[in-house]
C-alpha cells in the first residue's frame, strides 16, 4: 500500500475533498435559498392596490375543501387580489400550530378545535363556515355506520358498544354524545376509540369496534359492502349544523385586514358558486385528494351555506364544555371576527 | 464451468471478463427469482382472500397503478421533492460529520469528552423531534431536512471516528519517520485508511436520510412521496397508496445503487476491491 500509486491515490482524495467541499457550498447555497424562498412567501401583508398579495390557506385533502379549489379556478381570489397556495396538512392540531408559527395566513379548522384554541388564548378568529351537516339524515356525510353482521340495528343499541372516533376530545367526541343523549342513549355508556379515519373500515371488519363514525369517503366504500347507517349524530343535533370554519391569525388581521375581507369574501363566493354547481365541486376533488373521480361523483358532499349560525355554534360550544372536550365555550364576539358573514 | 476458468488462469491466461459475465449472469437470477416469488405470493394471498381485497389491492392493480403513476407530472414533482430533501440531509450530515468525525478521531481526548454527549443525542429517535422541528421549521423543505440531517449526521460522524482510529499505527509512524508535517499525514495516511469508512458511512446515512425524509412528509405533511402515500391515504386510495409505497422502495432501492457505484469508484484502488490475484 505504501510503495507505488501514491499519485492515484492522492488524486483521488483530492477530488473526494474537492467533491465535499462543492457538496457543502451547494447545500449551504440549497439551504439559504429556501430559506429565502419562504421568508418571501409568508410575509402576505401590506399589499398596495392592484399587487397580488401571496397567502397560504393550510387545508385538509377531503371533500369539504372543494369549494376552495373551485374558487380558486374561477379566478374569485385573484379578484380579490390574492393568490392562493393550498398547503395540505394531517391533522387540525397541525394547523393550528402552522397558523399560530406564522406558517400559514389562513386555515380549514374545525368549529370545536378552533373554539378550543380561543378559549386557551390562542390569537385565531374565525373568518367564515367552511361546511355543515346534512338537512336530513340519509345525506349526512360522516355517520355512525356498522358492519353487514352486525347485531346493532338501532341507536338504541349503541348502548354500551365501543365506536371507533378519529380523534378523542374532538368533534367526533361532542356530536356523538350530544346526539346520543338527545336520542335517549345514555353517552357515558358508550365507549370511544380512537382509530384514523382510513383505518376505520378495517377495524370494523376485524371486530375491533362496534361501530364506526366514518366521513367520506370510507362512508360510501363501507355502505357499498353492506354495512348499515345507524345514526347521524350532527344531523340529529339539528339541520345544517355547524361544522368546519376557515380561520386567520390576529396578526394577519392586524398587518393585512384587507387580505382577510378579501379572502371572506371570495370565500363566501366560492361556497355560494359550488353549492349551485355540484358537479364543479366534485370534479375538483380528485385533484387535491388522490380519490378518483368515480368515487368523488358517488359521495355524499357536505352542505356549504354561507352565513355562520351563531345560536348553533353557541349550542356546539355548551355541547363541548358538557362533553368536557373543552374547559369553557369563548363568547362569540372573541371566536369569530366582526367582519364574517353570520344570521 | 468454475474449473475450466481456474484452469485457463491457472494456464496464465487471464479471462477476467468472463469470469466475471459468469458470476454476475448466475448472480442476477436469484434476486430476481426470490422478486418474482414475493410477487406471485402477494397476487396468491389477495386473490385467495387470505388478506382481503379491501385491506391491500392484488399485486396486478398496485404494479398496474405504479406503471400509470410514472406517467403522472405530480408524481415525478414529488420524487423530486423527496430527492431534494434527501440530498439535502445527506449533504449536511457529510459537511458536519466527516470534519468533526476526523477531529475527534485523531484526538484521544476529544472522543473521551464527546464520548457521552454522542451516546445521548445518538438514540434519540428523529421522529421524537418533529414536533420541535415543525415549531422551529414549520412543516415544510427545512422541517424535513432538519430531521433528515440530524438522523444521517451520527452514522456518518461514528462510521469517520471509526476510520480515523483504524488507521495502522505502523503506517503513522513511518510517516512521521519520514518527516511527513500533520496535514501531510492526514492527507497521505488517514484519510485513505479512513476513507472505506467514510464511504459505508455515507450509504448508510444516506438510507437513514431517505427514511427520515419520506417519514417526515408522511407525518408532517411536507411536499413529496410521503405526503402522497398519506393524501392517497387520506382518501381511501389503497391502490394508489400502495404503488407510492412500491415506488418509495424503488427509490431506496437505486439510491443504494447509486452510492454503491459511486463507493467502488472512489475505493478502485482499495486492496478491499481488488479481485483475487492468481
Amino acid at each position: 500500500m505504501m510503495c507505488g500509486g501514491l499519485d492515484a491515490r492522492a488524486r483521488w482524495r483530492r477530488l473526494m475533498s474537492v467533491l465535499v467541499a462543492a457538496l457543502g457550498v451547494a447545500a449551504l447555497l440549497a439551504v439559504a435559498a429556501c430559506g429565502d424562498d419562504d421568508d418571501a412567501g409568508s410575509s402576505g401583508g401590506g399589499s398596495a392596490a392592484g399587487e397580488v398579495t401571496k397567502v397560504k390557506v393550510g387545508v385538509l385533502p377531503i371533500s369539504n375543501v372543494a369549494p376552495l379549489y373551485v374558487g380558486m379556478k374561477k379566478g374569485f381570489f385573484k379578484e380579490e387580489g390574492l393568490e392562493i397556495e393550498a398547503v395540505p396538512a394531517q391533522s387540525g392540531n397541525e394547523l393550528v400550530t402552522a397558523m399560530v408559527s406564522g406558517d400559514l395566513q389562513f386555515a380549514f379548522l374545525g368549529f370545536v378545535p378552533m373554539m378550543a384554541a380561543v378559549s386557551k388564548g390562542l390569537p385565531l378568529k374565525v373568518i367564515a363556515s367552511s361546511d355543515t351537516g346534512a338537512e336530513k339524515a340519509e345525506d349526512e356525510w360522516t355517520v355512525i355506520i356498522v358492519g353487514k353482521d352486525s347485531p346493532i340495528r338501532d341507536v338504541k343499541d349503541l348502548a354500551g358498544k365501543t365506536i371507533a372516533v378519529n380523534a378523542l376530545k374532538g368533534v367526533g367526541e361532542v356530536a356523538i354524545k350530544a346526539a346520543l343523549e338527545k336520542r335517549g342513549v345514555d353517552p357515558n355508556s358508550i365507549k370511544l376509540l380512537e382509530v384514523p379515519f382510513p383505518e376505520m373500515p378495517a377495524a370494523l371488519q376485524k371486530k375491533r369496534v362496534d361501530a364506526i363514525w366514518a366521513p367520506e369517503p370510507f362512508l360510501t366504500s363501507v355502505l357499498g359492502e353492506g354495512g348499515r347507517e345507524i345514526e347521524a349524530p350532527l344531523t340529529t343535533l339539528g339541520p345544517r349544523y355547524p361544522n368546519g370554519t376557515y380561520s386567520t391569525t390576529e396578526k394577519q388581521l392586524a398587518s393585512d385586514e384587507e387580505s382577510v375581507a378579501g379572502f371572506t369574501r371570495a370565500i363566501n363566493k366560492s361556497m355560494e358558486y359550488a353549492s349551485e354547481h355540484p358537479k364543479e365541486a366534485r370534479a375538483t376533488i380528485p385533484t387535491f385528494s388522490k380519490i378518483p373521480q368515480e368515487v368523488a361523483d358517488k359521495i355524499r358532499l357536505p352542505l356549504w351555506p354561507v352565513p355562520i349560525d351563531t345560536a348553533k355554534v353557541q349550542e356546539l360550544g355548551n355541547y363541548a364544555v358538557k362533553y368536557k372536550v373543552i374547559e369553557k365555550a369563548p363568547a362569540m364576539e372573541d371566536l369569530i371576527w366582526e367582519g364574517a358573514t353570520k344570521n | 464451468m468454475a474449473t475450466s476458468a481456474g484452469a485457463e488462469i491457472s494456464a496464465g491466461r487471464r479471462a477476467p471478463g468472463w469470469h466475471r459475465r459468469v458470476r454476475d449472469g448466475s448472480a442476477l437470477l436469484a434476486p430476481v427469482a426470490a422478486v418474482l416469488v414475493v410477487l406471485g405470493l402477494w397476487e396468491l394471498v389477495v386473490r385467495a382472500g387470505v388478506i382481503s381485497e379491501t385491506n391491500i389491492p392484488p399485486m396486478t392493480a398496485t404494479v398496474g397503478e405504479l406503471f400509470s403513476q410514472l406517467g403522472e407530472g405530480d408524481f415525478w414533482t414529488a420524487v423530486g421533492r423527496t430527492l431534494e430533501g434527501w440530498a439535502l440531509g445527506l449533504g449536511i450530515a457529510m459537511v458536519l460529520g466527516i470534519p468533526l468525525g476526523m477531529l475527534i478521531g485523531s484526538s484521544r481526548w476529544l472522543f473521551r469528552a464527546f464520548r457521552v454527549p454522542i451516546e445521548f443525542l445518538r438514540p434519540i429517535p428523529s421522529v421524537a423531534l418533529i414536533p420541535l422541528a415543525v415549531l422551529i421549521y414549520g412543516t415544510g423543505l427545512e422541517s424535513k431536512v432538519f430531521l433528515a440531517a440530524f438522523a444521517s449526521f451520527w452514522p456518518m460522524l461514528i462510521q469517520t471516528i471509526y476510520g480515523v482510529q483504524d488507521v495502522d499505527p505502523v503506517a503513522t509512524d513511518t510517516a512521521k519517520s519520514f518527516g511527513l508535517s500533520r496535514l501531510a499525514r492526514v492527507r497521505h495516511i488517514t484519510l485513505p485508511s479512513a476513507v472505506p469508512y467514510i464511504a459505508t458511512g455515507v450509504r448508510i446515512s444516506s438510507a437513514v436520510s431517505l427514511i427520515l425524509v419520506v417519514t417526515a412528509e408522511l407525518v408532517i405533511g411536507a411536499a413529496g412521496l410521503g405526503r402522497e402515500i398519506n393524501t392517497a391515504r387520506s382518501g381511501g386510495n389503497l391502490e394508489v397508496m400502495y404503488a407510492l409505497i412500491l415506488a418509495t422502495g424503488l427509490l431506496g432501492y437505486v439510491l443504494n445503487l447509486v452510492t454503491s457505484a459511486a463507493e467502488r469508484r472512489v475505493l478502485r484502488w482499495h486492496p478491499s476491491q481488488r479481485e483475487v490475484a492468481a
